[in-house]
């Protein structure tokens, strides 16, 4: 992994288009302002992270009466 | 040709029923297969199962969000599309997957991370949408018709 040290209001460049700059910290708190082109895609890493796990929770899920499932999603839906 | 399934059996689809998710799904890297199938072959209901091809045990519940978050909004970009092969302006199905807890009106739709197929194509992808707007955990009834909600007396 590539290290660099900066300071606030300093950034750093990716490629061409992308600039990410140290706004501010408080304690362990890093605030970071990210310039990158509008179809760039960012993300806080662990929303990865909550997505497995709610797959491997929609794998599990429990026995359930399919029909009574039915029922309530369609009054939701008529609602 | 015949698929093993441990909820319905051995069933039979057809070659352009499978839909192909070369990336898998998050945590189901593996899993490069699925296909669509209806919930209760005897009832009518919004929701289908996505019966994975090559694990008989695995099977999500999925729905169309657009039924239940009618201001859900999916941007795709043009790569987005590429990685499905979608034409610019073809359309596409997207899904949700679904957690059934075991009080089962506390179902929840994952909104952030939707399966996006084309269904010409048969081939299908889970994207990440950026922003904080939608929850991975989108529960599909409202309170009212949640038993856990209710106040306990």
């Amino acid at each position: 992994m590539l290290v660099l040290t900066r300071k606030i209001g300093e950034s750093i460049k990716i490629n061409e288009d992308v600039k990410i700059t140290v706004i501010d910290v408080k304690g362990k708190n890093i605030r970071l302002g990210i310039e990158a082109p509008r179809e760039t895609k960012i993300y806080r890493e662990e929303v990865f992270l909550r997505i497995k796990e709610e797959n491997q929770n929609a794998a599990t899920s429990h026995q359930f009466d399919m029909t009574k499932v039915s029922q309530l999603m369609k009054d939701k839906i008529k609602k | 040709m015949k698929l093993e399934t441990t909820r319905f059996g051995d069933i039979d689809i057809l070659e352009k029923q499978i839909i192909g998710f070369p990336d898998g799904l998050y945590g189901f890297e593996k899993e490069d297969s699925f296909t669509l199938l209806p919930f209760d072959p005897n009832i009518d209901s919004p929701m289908e199962w996505m019966q994975s091809m090559s694990s008989p045990h695995l099977a999500f519940v999925v729905t169309d969000p657009h039924l239940y978050v009618p201001k859900y909004k999916l941007k795709l970009l043009g790569e987005d599309k590429k990685k499905v092969e979608l034409e610019e302006d073809e359309p596409f199905l997207v899904r949700c997957i679904v957690t059934i807890p075991e009080n089962y009106t506390d179902m929840t739709a994952n909104l952030v991370a939707p399966v996006v197929i084309n269904a010409q194509k048969g081939i299908a992808k889970q994207f990440v949408l950026t922003g904080m707007e939608y929850d991975t955990r989108h529960y599909l009834l409202p309170e009212e018709m949640r038993t856990s909600a209710a106040a306990p007396h």
